[in-house]
């Protein structure tokens, strides 16, 4: 995992919106903690569990997840293979990364257009949960609207001009 | 372009250019689909969501953050101090210390790099403040620190038994004696170095009293009260991993925060880092899954399974391939990574010779062992040169782990010879 450079106000404005979407994967986490927790509580208190249990905590886990990846990618906190790259240095280092972020473009490009018409599908049927009868519209959502995200980040970070050094203060 | 030459090429060409692993593991499933699947894509995506919303994946970024808060909370200092004075008069004193706290952290962790950093933090300033060689400690540590993927509840096995629908409960039996083993093995092997070259670890002559050694233990009930919660409440069949993983991080919000140092800030913290943490896994989890629906639509584990059948090599011979194959990769992938790719292919081809699923999740899960204390990218060996502040160099690091490398390579070798060892507690358990 390597950190990422963030300047400028795009990266500042992109930063706090990664930011508040990681607030709200805390929120889907601290949710499946309550979820759990009564659950179990209420089966072994009052002989019945929530039934929507183990339906609303996979719910808010793929939320989870796809709320707090805009972060991951902004910080460049992703699992990498980086043993090749961080041993070129120059034009080669340079065009090694913009090969993996074109990857990463392609790849969340693909999986949002992919997953389009799936999004779709669910909400033009209102689509719902099996147990709890949840609609899955939001939930699916996430998923073309994180991969979509994703890919306009990779795509920033390759296009965008190397950070520039500050210039030296006057004495 | 045969199917091969795309998964190889475009995975090696994908993956060294720096780029997310769950990117380049799932672009070489969509390409897969497309070229070779009719543009099956779909079936993909239904996977990657049937994949994410399963209630068994749900207990992973649960005892991640129940790791997170541990840590946060500061309870491997209080394990580290009640221990310590244990092992003091055994030639190589607190270097023991170290695995016996790895030991136990790991059995709350779940995690091999919270395991190493967390007792690296306490452990690593201490003992080098009273002489110890540096990179004895640090090899201790980095060995010790892989014990958190193997003794329950471990991160790996939840993930081995989420991805392959192991049952949990037994995969975290199966992996409790094998972390034992390779825990007494690694106190053998400082004992016998230390006995050698006594100057490696300087020994410590202040008495201490029995009964204040007795009390210090009696301080890490708050621990065994969150191991009986988690395991017990699993091996006794009260509740799923799921429940008990949501069990033990309300229970070590609670520990934290009335014999810790939890407050509310911290608690954020902790979560934060938890979720974070996830979404780094689960992106690779995204890309495997995508991977895996790619080679299992088109057969590729039957197909490999026929290949090798026809060849005449024997179970022994392929396990010692897969082997070789897991420390070829442990040079270049991180150890959950690794185990989630190859995965799809692994799983099917040994438990398609007659091995057990069980014993293969702990056979798998000692190799991504190995690889978290192999350099380049061993984590272990990373985490533990930054916490030193390079005193002791990442070269340094990976000598110093060797001797744990080759125990847990031996211990393949004992687990391969006698499966029971794995696959005995879990067996008894299900009477």
């Amino acid at each position: 995992m390597s950190a990422g450079t963030r300047t400028g106000p795009t990266a500042v404005w992109a930063g706090r919106a990664a930011g508040a979407l990681s607030v709200l994967a805390m929120a889907a986490a601290a949710a499946i903690l309550a979820l759990i927790v009564t659950s179990v509580v209420l089966r072994y208190v009052e002989g019945r569990p929530l039934r929507f249990t183990e339906e609303a905590a996979g719910l808010l886990v793929a939320a989870m997840l796809f709320l707090v990846l805009p972060r991951v990618s902004l910080e460049g906190r992703h699992v990498a293979v980086r043993v090749v790259v961080d041993r070129l240095s120059g034009r080669p280092r340079a065009i090694a990364e913009a090969v993996g972020r074109l990857v990463m473009v392609v790849f969340c490009g693909w999986w949002a257009v992919a997953a389009w018409p799936w999004f779709v599908f669910t909400y033009e049927r209102d689509l719902k949960s099996v147990v709890a009868r949840l609609p899955l519209t939001p939930w699916v959502a996430l998923v073309p609207a994180s991969a979509a995200v994703l890919a306009a980040i990779a795509a920033w970070q390759l296009l965008r001009r190397p950070p520039t050094p500050p210039p030296a203060s006057p004495e | 372009m045969s199917f091969w030459a795309v998964l190889i090429g475009l995975l090696v060409v994908a993956a060294a250019s720096g780029a997310p692993l769950g990117a380049a593991l799932g672009l070489t499933g969509f390409v897969i689909l497309e070229l070779f699947a009719g543009g099956a894509t779909g079936l993909a995506l239904d996977r990657i969501w049937n994949t994410l919303t399963s209630f068994t994946l749900s207990a992973i970024p649960v005892f991640i953050l129940m790791g997170e808060v541990l840590l946060e909370s500061g309870v491997s200092r209080r394990v580290y101090d009640a221990m310590a004075p244990v092992f003091r008069r055994l030639p190589g004193g607190l270097l023991h210390t170290n695995i016996a706290v790895c030991t136990v952290f790991g059995a709350v962790s779940g995690s091999s790099l919270s395991t190493a950093a967390a007792v690296g933090s306490v452990a690593y300033p201490e003992m080098a403040a009273r002489g110890y060689d540096r990179r004895l400690v640090v090899g201790s540590l980095a060995g010790g620190g892989t014990l958190g993927l193997l003794i329950p509840p471990s991160l790996s096995l939840l993930i081995f038994g989420a991805l392959t629908e192991t049952s949990i409960g037994q995969l975290f039996l199966a992996g409790l004696v094998p972390g034992l083993i390779g825990a007494v093995a690694f106190m053998i092997y400082l004992w016998a170095r230390c006995r050698r070259a006594p100057h490696l670890a300087p020994p410590d002559t202040r008495a201490v009293p029995l009964g204040r050694i007795l009390r210090g233990l009696a301080d890490l009930w708050p621990v065994a009260v969150l191991i009986g919660a988690v395991m017990g409440s699993i091996v006794a069949g009260l509740a799923t991993p799921t429940e008990a993983a949501g069990l033990g991080l309300a229970a070590s919000i609670v520990i934290g925060a009335v014999v810790g140092d939890l407050t509310p800030r911290r608690l954020v913290t902790a979560f934060l880092r938890g979720v974070r943490t996830f979404g780094a896994i689960g992106f690779v989890i995204v890309g495997a899954v995508i991977l895996a629906q790619s080679v299992s639509i088109l057969a590729v584990p039957q197909d490999l399974l026929a290949v090798v059948r026809d060849s005449g090599l024997g179970p022994v011979a392929v396990l010692v391939l897969v082997v070789v194959v897991y420390l070829v990769l442990g040079l270049l992938f991180e150890g959950l990574s690794l185990m989630i790719m190859t995965l799809p292919i692994v799983f099917p081809l040994l438990t398609g010779l007659g091995y057990d699923p069980v014993w293969v999740g702990v056979l798998v899960t000692i190799m991504i062992e190995v690889g978290m204390i192999t350099p380049p990218v061993g984590l272990n060996l990373s985490v533990l040169t930054a916490l030193t502040e390079e005193e002791v160099g990442l070269g340094e690091a990976a000598r110093a782990a060797m001797p744990y490398w080759a125990i847990l390579l031996g211990l393949v070798a004992l687990l391969a010879l006698a499966p029971g060892l794995a696959t005995t507690l879990p067996a008894w358990a299900l009477r």
